[in-house]
């Protein structure tokens, strides 16, 4: 079956996202080895393509967070706390046995609920969390002279450059695991295929009260309690 | 149906600008018909349209006979010049003859707006409407190095030279309560507290422009009409300062406008003569010249424009070489003020630059027609510019002596603490004024009238003028604010220098000036007398001689030592007044205007105070909104904790009103009068050297040290005659003397 | 009876003895109290410490200070030095003789080649840079020492704070920022400095954190940041300096490192120097356990994918079968 996930706006969002980031790690990656020359590319095209990339980043970043509340979307993220690490569980041993057994998916994606447990406690802390974070360090770099004096007798920037060096790499490789969890829908390529078209497409299996609705609190503890 | 959609329109934007055009009707409406006239009431400041007499529409002809006439005269002047006195009266005449008949030099010496006003077809001056033709915006240096195009009236009505007041921060004075005036939310209308006039700061309303009856000894009994006032010196010619403009709203009507003098600052031929007051239905106002003459000569400021005014204060009305002074008006001749405000004159006799053909705005340099007056001063002045430094090291550099390989290095090092006027102003006017008595006037024979009295001119250092530390701001009463770098808590001028006077050549021509007092007053108590004019301090009671005290070294000592402070000459200064002494607090009282006419006529001051403060402006002044709007931060600034608005007449008779000196001398800057001729070293380096190094905060071996240095003597300079210029006595002006 | 006398008056000539000698002493001391001094390095300043003395050079619009600050001179390297020991003949009383030596006679090296100098090494070696710079090339006799360095108010290197950069960079722009010094040299115009950087990026960090030597001297041995360059052959490359083999450690940061670890021990000095530039501090620790992080993911990744692969071949073969 198919349903409309994923509206205009978050798409367009996504894959600038996408984009810019992949520039961003190439640009980032060369800043940081710079005495290996232009391995990646020259240094000073390195500056600007990270600098551009960096403040296009943020905008889109903001425009993320905006149309997330404007639109609601930001619901999705939001875990309901009682039960959740029943379900995270539930959601690991999908990934780590169930999947390869072929078992289907533990918690169907609907569109009041388009995250499985995981991803939204991954999501939640990625994209309020330490997307900010690296946003803002990245700032500080651009802007050296506001960063503080000193930092525990250290130069103040030096940990802005460390945290924005760490978080830059951590989300990368975030998106490598991200790029290879798509691969996990209905077929390899039907999850990319969504992320273009807005189309959602799983399918519908046999065990319909495992496709429960978005959990209730009222529900919540039972259902966890049975599954334990 | 249609003048209501012009008037409401239906579209939601033409609402909008409908609203907005309603807003902007009832405020002009309410300017019109509502403020001014009552703005006019209140103060009681009239306005009507300005005419001029003086202005005359020429034929061609004359046109043409005036302007060869003009251009003839100015080119026998440069010829003059170039050629020379030094080869005989007759090859003069024939050489002067054929320069003027060589083409480049005609083309150089010609005035250009006689051409303009040909082709044109101006052939009356009408005031600023005739220059505004042309003129009506004027491209003026923005700060980076560009221009900016203005409106050329807006940017006169707003200079100090029109409204000589400035509601901004930009002053160089402290207030005796510590703060710098006008650098607070709350500012006020302040410009000049000038106590050498009768009619101080912001009285000129009463002063404005006056007729006096005078009865000169040579008209055997004839009245004489003669003018008076301080709208003598400013370029408005209305029956009043710019009023209006020291309101936070409201602006000048366009008939003052129309008073705007441009020619007496841009003319090479402004007729002084036509500077008098003149009456009419409406009241008393300042004449002009606005004839053809006048303005077909129109060009850059030069010299004697600005001396018109200036030197009446710089070299003073007495002094020999007043251009102005010697064209007094050809009817109501304005009066002439014996004493020098400055005594130091910029003069081709006085002034090196004036000689080496500078001119005022070289220094002075004028941002359109704002003037800079210098980033110095202790005195309350407005200043356009604030600031653009004006300085000697703006063209001398630190280093300016070059001459002589011994000296010149040890001079420039004398830089860092000695201003250059200190050694390069030896001596101020004979008739430099320092003491003036305005309570007990002096009848005056040849003008026939009454004035007031000088008891104490002087152009000598130590008497005249004095030396302190400056480090280029004042109080606001214009004492020199300043610290020896060494912070000794001995230098305190507030309290000696400016306090006291010792100097016994000095206080014997007072006690002589009191005994010549005393033969028309006879209650005068000689000794009380001497002693209240060279000690003022006397004059407090104990306990505001303590707050003095205190509040000196409270408020004043931080602001002394606030910068670097070096030797600078102060002219001195101090009045006797009436002061209203509702309002005083340790530094002096409120001092109250004289009507100038009652003045000089009866040689009453009491009547001429009563007259003077019924002007509506001054018993506004004692009412509730000014003293909100302006006073109570004004007395804040002298001293006085708050304005307390008891009106000092009552019943026709003065109350709470006293006699007094301020409680001390005010000290002025003074700049002009270089000559290349300086002091010379044992001039001050000596044990009765003119600088009393003990005064200016010098601990006692320091000051053995200056007074013997050693290195002098190796020198071996020719010693000066001190006592020669030291011990000399200076003329009394006639009406003390005779 | 007369003995007491006696007694009485011995004291009495005791006394008055030492009345005497006690009002020739207060007498002496007042006097030289009040005679201003004559000798040492006070008899100088009493001239020399008025901040205006000078003359007008020849240069156009030129001032030749010859004031000193005392102050500044007292913390100086050479505050210990007599004012006559550099300016040996004609200074001994004012007027100055007209004979006397001038400042043109007058090199570091005079005392900086003496054995018994600690640095004389270092001179040697600045002097050698300094002959190629490209002042000396161009300017020849005209540039020395003093064109840069005042002798009265050089102290030795005590840090490389913000405050040391600022007056280093002082020494430069004194000529190439403002007009008056830079006429004694030549006739040329320098644009403003904004103006010839204005490719470099954060110009105000830069200014407050680097010195201009740093870029516009030679690498080359002994590398004393005396030889000069001309600018086209400054470091003009980002990533001379902001990159982990930053040339600044040959310079900059030698003084920096060296001072750090007198301050705050080796260890700490070496940790915590608080030198940081984009790029050239570059943690190891987190590239490596970046770098394993990385490995460990893709291998994670591969091994799931396997697994998943195989679990789906397993799945279609038992399909198949049930088919």
């Amino acid at each position: 079956m198919k349903i409309y996930l994923y509206p205009t706006w978050l798409r367009i969002w996504h894959w600038l996202n996408a984009l810019l980031f992949l520039v961003l790690i190439v640009s980032g990656v060369s800043l940081h080895y710079s005495d290996t020359g232009s391995l990646l590319m020259p240094f000073d095209i390195a500056i600007a393509s990270h600098n551009i990339a960096g403040l296009i980043l943020t905008g889109s970043y903001l425009f993320f967070v905006i149309g997330n509340f404007a639109s609601g979307n930001y619901k999705q993220y939001l875990p309901q706390p009682r039960g959740i690490f029943s379900r995270l569980f539930r959601q690991a041993k999908y990934y780590l046995y169930g999947i390869f057994k072929g078992d289907p998916h533990p918690y169907e994606v609907t569109r009041e609920r388009k995250f499985n447990p995981l991803q939204q406690i991954a999501y939640l802390k990625i994209m309020y969390v330490l997307f900010p974070a690296l946003i803002v360090s990245g700032w500080f770099l651009l802007f050296p002279e506001t960063a503080p004096e000193e930092v525990l007798g250290m130069a103040g920037i030096l940990p802005m450059a460390t945290a924005h060096a760490a978080l830059g790499f951590f989300l990368s490789l975030f998106m490598v695991g991200h790029i290879y969890l798509a691969t996990t829908g209905k077929t390899v390529g039907s999850n990319f295929k969504a992320m273009m078209t807005g189309w959602h497409e799983h399918d519908h299996h046999e065990e319909p009260q495992r496709a429960e609705p978005l959990p209730e609190p009222t529900r919540e503890p039972e259902l966890a309690e049975q599954e334990v | 149906m249609k003048i209501k959609s012009v008037l409401w329109p239906k579209p939601r934007w033409g609402k909008f600008l409908a609203v907005f055009a309603y807003i902007g009707l009832a405020g002009w409406l309410f300017m019109a018909f509502i403020y001014n006239p009552f703005f006019e009431v209140y103060t009681g400041v009239e306005n009507a349209p300005l005419t001029y007499e003086s202005s005359k529409p020429l034929s061609d002809s004359e046109f043409e006979a005036l302007a060869l006439e003009l251009t003839r005269q100015r080119r026998l002047e440069e010829a003059g010049a170039i050629v020379g006195e030094e080869h005989g009266e007759f090859t003069s005449e024939v050489r002067k003859d054929m320069l003027m008949k060589t083409r480049s030099f005609r083309a150089k010496t010609s005035y250009d707006h006689i051409e303009y006003f040909r082709e044109a077809g101006i052939r009356q001056y009408e005031g600023p409407k005739t220059c505004l033709t042309c003129h009506e915006t004027m491209k003026v240096p923005d700060n980076e190095g560009g221009y900016t195009n203005v409106n050329t009236m807006e940017d006169v009505l707003n200079s100090i030279h029109f409204k000589f007041q400035s509601t901004s921060a930009g002053f160089t004075t402290y207030g005796y309560d510590g703060r710098k005036v006008n650098e607070g939310m709350h500012k006020i209308p302040v410009g000049k507290i000038d106590r050498a006039c009768g009619i101080p700061g912001s009285f000129s309303w009463t002063g404005w422009a006056a007729i006096v009856e005078a009865k000169p000894a040579h008209a055997d009994g004839e009245v004489e009409m003669r003018s008076e006032g301080c709208g003598q010196c400013h370029i408005g010619g209305n029956y009043h300062p710019a009023t209006e403009k020291m309101m936070p709203i409201g602006n000048i009507p366009s008939s003052a406008e129309e008073g705007v003098d441009c020619l007496i600052c841009h003319s090479d031929n402004y007729d002084m003569n036509y500077r008098h007051a003149m009456k009419d239905e409406n009241g008393i106002r300042w004449n002009q010249d606005r004839t053809m003459r006048a303005a077909m000569t129109v060009g850059q400021p030069k010299n004697e424009n600005c001396l018109n005014c200036h030197q009446h204060n710089m070299g003073g009305d007495a002094y020999a070489h007043n251009v102005a002074a010697k064209n007094l008006g050809y009817k109501n001749k304005r009066l002439l003020h014996p004493g020098a405000k400055r005594g130091n004159p910029f003069s081709y006799e006085s002034d090196v630059h004036y000689r080496a053909g500078l001119v005022c705005l070289d220094c002075h340099e004028p941002e359109g027609h704002k003037i800079p007056r210098g980033t110095k001063g202790t005195d309350l002045v407005g200043n356009d510019l604030p600031g653009k430094v004006v300085a000697c090291e703006n063209c001398h550099t630190s280093a300016p002596h070059t001459e002589n390989p011994i000296t010149r290095v040890i001079l420039n090092g004398h830089t860092a603490r000695i201003a250059c006027e200190t050694c390069h102003i030896t001596h101020l006017e004979d008739n430099n004024v320092v003491l003036r008595d305005w309570v007990h006037p002096t009848w005056h024979e040849e003008e026939g009238i009454w004035t007031p009295t000088d008891i104490l001119w002087s152009g000598q250092p130590g008497r005249g003028f004095t030396y302190l530390w400056f480090n280029g701001n004042g109080t606001f009463l214009a004492n020199a604010l300043g610290a020896n770098p060494n912070k000794n808590t001995n230098y305190n001028p507030l309290q000696v220098q400016l306090a006291q006077i010792t100097d016994p050549i000095a206080i014997e021509q007072i006690r002589q000036a009191a005994l010549e007092l005393k033969k028309t007053y006879k209650d005068l108590d000689v000794d009380a007398y001497v002693e209240g004019v060279t000690n003022p301090l006397s004059q407090l009671t104990p306990e505001m001689r303590k707050k003095r005290e205190r509040l000196i070294e409270e408020k004043i000592r931080p602001l002394m030592n606030m910068a670097e402070s070096k030797i600078y000459p102060f002219k001195l200064f101090n009045a006797m007044m009436y002061e209203d002494m509702s309002n005083q607090g340790p530094y002096g009282a409120m001092i109250l205007p004289f009507d100038y006419a009652t003045y000089y006529e009866t040689g009453d001051p009491k009547k001429a105070v009563q007259v003077a403060i019924q002007n509506p402006i001054v018993k506004r002044m004692y009412e509730f909104p000014f003293k909100a709007y302006m006073m109570d931060e004004f007395m804040a600034y002298f001293g006085v904790d708050e304005w307390k608005t008891e009106f000092p007449l009552k019943d026709g008779k003065l109350r709470n009103v006293e006699p007094h000196w301020m409680r001390q001398m005010g000290s002025l800057m003074v700049n002009h009068g270089i000559s290349r001729e300086a002091h010379e070293c044992q001039t001050c380096h000596a044990e009765n050297g003119i600088m009393d190094f003990e005064a200016l905060g010098y601990r006692p071996q320091r000051v053995k040290d200056l007074q013997n240095l050693p290195e002098l003597q190796r020198l071996n300079l020719p010693k000066r005659d001190k006592t020669a210029s030291k011990g000399k006595k200076t003329a009394l002006p006639v009406a003390i003397a005779h | 009876m007369k003995r007491t006398a006696s007694l009485a008056s011995t004291h009495l000539i005791l006394f008055l003895l030492l009345t005497v000698l006690l009002a020739n002493v207060m007498a002496l001391y007042g006097q030289t109290a009040e005679v201003a001094p004559r000798s040492g390095n006070d008899a100088c300043f009493r001239c020399h410490a008025l901040s205006t003395l000078g003359i007008r050079d020849t240069a156009p619009g030129g001032i030749r200070n010859l004031s000193v600050a005392p102050q500044e001179f007292g913390h100086s390297i050479h505050g210990d030095l007599q004012c006559t020991h550099c300016h040996e003949q004609g200074y001994d009383a004012w007027p100055h003789a007209q004979e006397r030596t001038g400042v043109g006679a007058l090199r570091c090296t005079n005392c900086h080649q003496d054995p018994k100098l600690e640095l004389k090494e270092l001179f040697a070696d600045i002097q050698q840079e300094f002959a190629k710079s490209v002042h000396v090339q161009k300017l020849g006799e005209k540039f020395s020492c003093f064109s840069c360095h005042d002798p009265h108010s050089f102290r030795r290197e005590q840090e490389v704070s913000t405050r040391k950069i600022e007056s280093a960079n002082a020494l430069c722009t004194d000529c190439h920022e403002s007009g008056q010094k830079l006429a004694a040299f030549t006739e040329r115009k320098f644009a403003p400095i904004e103006v010839t950087h204005a490719w470099l990026p954060n110009q105000d960090l830069h200014w407050e954190h680097v010195r201009c030597v740093d870029c516009h001297t030679s690498y080359e041995a002994p590398n004393t940041s005396h030889n000069v360059l001309p600018k086209s052959q400054a470091v003009t490359k980002c990533e001379s300096c902001h990159s982990q083999n930053s040339v600044l450690l040959a310079k900059l940061y030698k003084y920096e490192h060296r001072e750090s670890r007198q301050r705050m021990g080796f260890l700490n000095g070496t940790l915590l120097n608080d030198a940081y530039i984009i790029g050239s501090t570059r943690n190891s620790v987190l590239d490596a356990v970046s770098f394993a992080l990385f490995g460990l993911t893709l291998v994670g990744i591969g091994g799931h994918g396997l697994l998943r692969w195989m679990g789906k071949k397993k799945r279609e073969a038992a399909k198949e079968e049930d088919a």
